[in-house]
């Protein structure tokens, strides 16, 4: 991409003083490749992070511990690295899998490896969304007293939700010529309620219990009422949203509890994805075909009927000039959009979206939860989960918080 | 705890596997065996050794047994229906091998922690490509069997996969396309990430650190693999009879 060298400096700004600087402007205005460019070419010894965490990590380990011993290249920390770790809570996950820790943990662990390097700079690339508010203040508080000399460039979609304000540079005044062309058309509001609509049953679970192996108590004793509609599910990183997401859609068999639908007992293991549908955080492991089209219509069933959702589907979310494009090639925003439509394409009565508008710009994120409205008005469930006050605000849906596997507060009902 | 070295863990383990091939007596065998099994429970691997064995041996054994003992009735070498128990013998002897052999390979390789795997393999000789395939290798199993979670995780959210193991094996050739593409695109995104980060230098430099290796043990490994060595042989040469 081409740079002004006339444009501000962002190393200027942080060479003021600041220890961590912005790059703002929306999704497909550059920022990524300023970013990329600016470690690679024009300033040695600078780290990259891009969104997709886990792939930032070496894949030559498997425990935290050694992820950062490897970054770091011995197994005795520096004080800054191990202070760090235990700041934003990664010493009780350090025997842990890195690929069995949340996503939030994951970003944390990738940023940290990154400063573990002990490079000259660090370029974030919206690794930091997410995190909660607590482990971002963290974090941000972490960038600015013991980030690298060079400091911080940071691309972040919730930067006006930052606990800290920073300075932030327009990428409109770091890139010449004109805006490169996005891959996909925006998000049509309006069409939603035509192709989709069902009544869709209450749910009720009581005392649920689940984990995995080698954390089995992930949700404790966890109840809940769901009656069609849609809710804004939060919680801190790892407090089991993404495992109660799990069971609800059957994909995971509690440990004990028991779940009712429309008052009759029902074990939801036995079907999976029938009554609950979950869209996962991460779209890499969660797109399978070889092009968008494959992929909208793998869970959509046969015939008139599923033809005109996923036709449907695709116009809303403006991916009718990609449906021959194979998923993983497109852009993380865009991947994200084919994964979200491709779960709205499996025709059940309730969904369950982890960070539907992840890696999503302001505009973009407001439209998807409009999107997301429509949805529930045509008569499905709706539970989104994310980390964007805004993006909750959008959604306006019923308030539920997580914490250590309980609902801690039902914070209202507007429904 | 100090733990045996690299170079001498090697030895030790390939005087090991010499000695269970050398042993054609069943009896001793299944004595070595007994003590491999002593070790594998003093290590704390019984219950991964077990696994195997359920996984591979048992069935191998049946293999064997039933060809040897039922169908040819025979050791290899003997005319056909001359000798069943001979056969069984035989199939005794081939399990009991692999049995031993792997038990000391497990002994080697997996009594290690997992922290000081760079320092081994360096300790090998290992350098450069060699030492991050070899590392890669050992991270490769559990990377894999996380993806293929994942992959079954998304297919089950989205309805694609009814409940239980069978339907997923009757899908597998579909579950395996997503885990392809994955493993190809993660090794172009993670050379990337090695190139960038430096990260065989620092791997090498992180296994160069470790002082946890205790030569003391070392030599009592070797002596013992030694000390099996000679009885395989002395059993072998009729030394010892049962």
């Amino acid at each position: 991409m081409p740079l002004d060298t006339s444009a501000p400096d962002p190393s200027a700004i942080l060479r003021e003083g600041h220890p961590l600087v912005a790059v703002d402007g929306p999704n497909f205005s550059g920022r990524t490749e300023f970013l990329k460019t600016f470690c690679a070419r024009l300033r040695e010894g600078h780290i990259y992070v891009g969104p997709e965490v886990y792939n930032a990590l070496s894949g030559l380990t498997s425990t935290v511990r050694q992820e950062i011993e490897l970054h770091y290249g011995d197994p005795l920390l520096p004080l800054h690295i191990s202070g760090a770790v235990r700041e934003l809570g990664l010493d009780s996950l350090l025997d842990q899998h890195p690929g069995t820790i949340s996503g939030g943990e994951q970003a944390c662990l990738s940023v940290l490896c990154g400063l573990a390097l002990l490079p000259k700079g660090i370029a974030i690339d919206c690794g930091l969304e997410q995190l909660d508010q607590v482990r971002l203040s963290q974090m941000l508080d972490l960038l600015g007293r013991n980030g690298p000399p060079d400091g911080a460039l940071v691309v972040d979609n919730r930067l006006h939700e930052w606990p800290i304000p920073v300075p932030a540079v327009p990428i409109s005044a770091l890139r010449r010529g004109p805006l490169p062309r996005p891959p996909a058309k925006p998000i049509e509001l309006g069409s939603l309620g035509s192709i989709m609509g069902c009544m869709a049953p209450s749910i009720r679970i009581d005392n649920l219990c689940a984990g995995y192996r080698r954390r089995p108590n992930i949700l404790r004793q966890l109840s809940l009422s769901l009656k069609p509609g849609i809710y804004s599910l939060s919680g801190p990183n790892g407090a089991g949203k993404s495992t109660l997401a799990k069971v609800l859609s059957g994909v995971l068999r509690p440990t004990a509890g028991a779940a009712s639908i429309n008052g009759k007992v029902a074990k939801l293991w036995r079907e999976p994805g029938r009554l609950v549908v979950f869209g996962l955080q991460n779209p890499d492991v969660s797109l399978f075909e070889i092009t968008v089209l494959d992929e909208l219509r793998a869970g959509a069933g046969t015939g008139p009927a599923a033809e005109r959702r996923v036709a449907g589907l695709a116009r809303a979310f403006g991916l009718t000039e990609i449906l021959t494009a194979n998923p993983l090639s497109l852009p993380f925003p865009i991947r994200k959009r084919v994964s979200l439509a491709a779960t709205l394409a499996c025709p059940a009565p309730w969904y369950f979206l982890d960070e539907p508008a992840l890696g999503a710009d302001r505009e973009t994120t407001a439209t998807l939860a409009e999107l997301i409205k429509e949805v529930a008005a045509a008569g499905h469930g709706v539970i989104a989960v994310s980390h964007s006050h805004f993006f909750h605000a959008s959604l306006a849906g019923i308030p539920l918080r997580m914490h250590e596997g309980r609902i801690q507060e039902e914070l209202g009902c507007r429904q | 705890m100090r733990i045996v070295p690299p170079k001498q863990r090697l030895f030790a383990s390939a005087i090991g596997v010499l000695a269970a091939f050398i042993l054609e007596n069943w009896v001793a065998l299944a004595m070595a065996w007994g003590a491999v099994l002593l070790l594998l429970c003093i290590a704390g691997l019984l219950g991964r050794y077990l696994r195997f064995a359920v996984a591979v041996l048992v069935p191998l054994a049946v293999m064997l047994a039933l060809t040897w003992g039922l169908v040819t009735q025979a050791p290899p070498g003997a005319p056909l229906g001359s000798d069943r128990e001979g056969g069984i013998v035989f199939a005794a002897v081939v399990v009991l091998r692999v049995a031993v052999a792997a038990g000391i390979l497990q002994l080697c390789l997996l009594s290690l922690p997992s922290r000081l795997l760079p320092g081994m393999l360096r300790g090998w000789g290992l350098r450069g490509e060699y030492f991050v395939a070899a590392l890669g290798a050992y991270a490769v199993v559990p990377e894999i069997a996380l993806r293929m979670d994942q992959v079954v995780t998304a297919y089950r959210a989205r309805g694609l996969l009814p409940s239980g193991r069978w339907a997923a094996i009757c899908r597998l050739p579909r579950l395996l396309r997503p885990l392809f593409v994955w493993s190809i695109r993660a090794a172009v995104q993670r050379a990337d990430l090695w190139q960038q980060r430096a990260l065989l230098l620092r791997a090498e430099r992180l296994a160069a650190g470790t002082s946890e290796w205790s030569t003391a043990r070392g030599i009592l490994a070797i002596s013992a693999a030694l000390l099996f060595l000679v009885s395989a042989i002395a059993v072998r040469c009729k030394v010892f009879t049962w």
